[in-house]
């Protein structure tokens, strides 16, 4: 028997992961459990209605890192669905009720946004810079394609600033909670 | 140990005193998590990210060691340095609790029949 999947369309930001846990955890309840993402679309495989609580991590290592990152976590009894977007996917069945956090202080929850800034904004400048760097080495250019890159880079920039102030904001309440 | 090596360290968060504390005797990850959460009568859940994180800078600074490995699980220890923090923190919370103690007594009497306006 073919097990049965689902297509779904739903946008989130990188900054909505309470909202896009939240739904996940709907979805599964509802018998639809995530095995991949493509932005902005989610797969789903048909199965019983199960109560998962999904996590996202922002983990920037790699290597022997990021397997003993990945091994801590199973042995923590979290499944891992791999890394979908700007975050690492992880879930576990909800037992009495209590949906577990991977995250526990206001210390490692304001860490978490930042590696998620670090990881959304490193690549612009970067690339900004070498796409300027090739397109002067090679001289003339047709006009569309001066005005594409251009554009590219405005929007680019903008979405750049939007993730810094939207990120920044939810860095703000992870440390309203902290007292210590 | 020089005292502010010790002291730079001070006062400890409060899942980083309880992973120390776990740590006295050879533990592995998951370990630690159940035994907080036991030993703190439920009152501290340290999560599997806060943990790990935490555990990679314990291991930098070298307050905790690795110990042992079986193919599934690594087992951490407390170093001298460890040990050292550990009590300075210790020694820290009996005096918070000792003060706590008095206000309490003080509380308790002031409160009899006291409202905030």
């Amino acid at each position: 028997m073919h097990s049965q999947s689902m297509r779904s369309f739903k946008w989130f930001w990188p900054w909505q992961d309470r909202e896009e846990e939240r739904w996940l955890r709907q979805m599964s309840l509802e018998g639809w459990h995530l095995t991949s993402r493509s932005w902005p679309f989610y797969t789903f495989v048909r199965g019983e209605p199960t109560d998962y609580v999904y996590r996202l991590d922002s983990s920037t290592r790699s290597g022997r890192d990021l397997e003993d990152y990945l091994s801590f976590f199973k042995e923590a009894g979290w499944e891992y669905l791999g890394k979908l977007s700007a975050w690492h996917y992880f879930r576990q069945s909800v037992v009495d009720g209590q949906p577990s956090e991977i995250y526990t202080d206001s210390e490692s929850k304001v860490d978490r946004y930042r590696r998620l800034l670090w990881t959304l904004l490193t690549p612009s400048p970067l690339s900004m810079v070498v796409t300027l760097a090739a397109m002067k080495k090679f001289g003339r250019h047709p006009p569309w394609l001066v005005a594409l890159t251009v554009t590219i880079f405005v929007v680019w920039t903008a979405y750049s600033v939007a993730a810094a102030i939207m990120i920044w904001r939810r860095i703000q309440e992870a440390k309203r909670a902290q007292l210590a | 140990m020089v005292r502010e090596e010790v002291q730079q360290y001070l006062p400890l968060t409060e899942a980083t005193y309880y992973i120390l504390l776990a740590l006295v005797s050879p533990l592995h990850g998951y370990g630690v998590m159940q035994w907080i959460h036991e030993t703190s009568r439920g009152l501290v859940t340290v999560g599997a990210g806060t943990l790990y994180n935490a555990f990679s800078l314990l291991l930098k600074e070298g307050l905790i060691v690795k110990v042992d490995e079986d193919e599934r699980r690594k087992y951490y220890r407390l170093t001298t340095k460890g040990k050292q923090v550990l009590l300075r923190q210790i020694e820290r919370l009996e005096v918070m609790t000792a003060a706590g103690q008095d206000a309490k007594a003080s509380l308790a009497e002031a409160g009899k029949g006291d409202t905030d306006a």
